[in-house]
């Protein structure tokens, strides 16, 4: 799915291994969250480009997943991931290709530049999957987006 | 809270990504930005995100909290559990 990749002053390091997987899983976003609070405590690395290794940035959460490996409501490997989006104080730019679909497009809220190809598409399906939304969102997107703006 | 899907443009209009780019050029220009950011003096562009951040960060961790709280209540209930199977099945 993604790649999050170190920029090094000098040169340019890709330093981090792709994901083939267009759905998280729980160990996806473990793994997420170790590269981030890697990166975060790496002096060499000053900045994480994070994009797709398929063809989509995130295709969303893998639904039997959910099911197998419900997140509790405290610690849990999404917590771990959305602390470490939260407390990374080096620049995050996020490219975005193809789909983008719940967890793919909130985590976007927390990137400093976010750049997306002419054809790609979001969502935020949580609704209709009886959830709600996740990784501040529900207070991040109402804030930057207005609170009846609706994305479509 | 309908749950359709939206496209780039949108994306851009509504302050969730900053811009938009032919397919062909995105890594090319996300990388650009990557590298000039790798470039500036790094305790500054640091120092500079925190700021920015800094007034949303209380009640950024309270939502994520309460997110967290909720999600893991619906995650488990007979709708969540319904709409699964439908979407499986789909």
């Amino acid at each position: 799915m993604t790649l999050l990749r170190s920029a090094r002053k000098h040169p340019e390091h890709p330093t981090e291994s792709p994901h083939k997987e267009e759905r998280n899983d729980i160990e996806h976003v473990r793994h997420m969250a170790e590269l981030l609070n890697g990166a975060a405590k790496d002096d060499q690395i000053r900045v994480v480009l994070w994009h797709a290794a398929g063809n989509s940035f995130s295709a969303g959460n893998d639904i039997e997943d959910f099911v197998k490996n419900p997140p509790p409501p405290g610690e849990s490997p999404q917590s771990q991931l959305m602390h470490a989006l939260i407390n990374i104080e080096k620049p995050l730019v996020a490219a975005v290709q193809g789909a983008a679909i719940g967890g793919g497009t909130t985590m976007l809220a927390h990137c400093d530049f976010v750049y997306a190809g002419e054809s790609a598409k979001f969502q935020l399906p949580f609704v209709n999957l009886a959830l709600v939304p996740e990784f501040g969102s529900s207070y991040l997107l109402p804030l930057r987006f207005g609170y009846t703006a609706q994305p479509s | 809270m309908l749950g359709r899907p939206f496209d780039a443009s949108r994306a851009a209009q509504l302050g969730l990504v900053t811009q938009v780019v032919p397919d062909q050029s995105l890594l090319a220009t996300a990388t650009e930005t990557a590298r000039a950011l790798a470039e500036k003096p790094a305790a500054a562009v640091q120092a500079c995100k925190r700021l920015m951040k800094r007034a949303l960060r209380e009640q950024l961790e309270q939502a994520v909290k309460l997110e967290n709280e909720v999600f893991a209540e619906r995650v488990r209930s007979d709708d969540a559990k319904e709409a699964f199977m439908a979407f499986s099945h789909a």
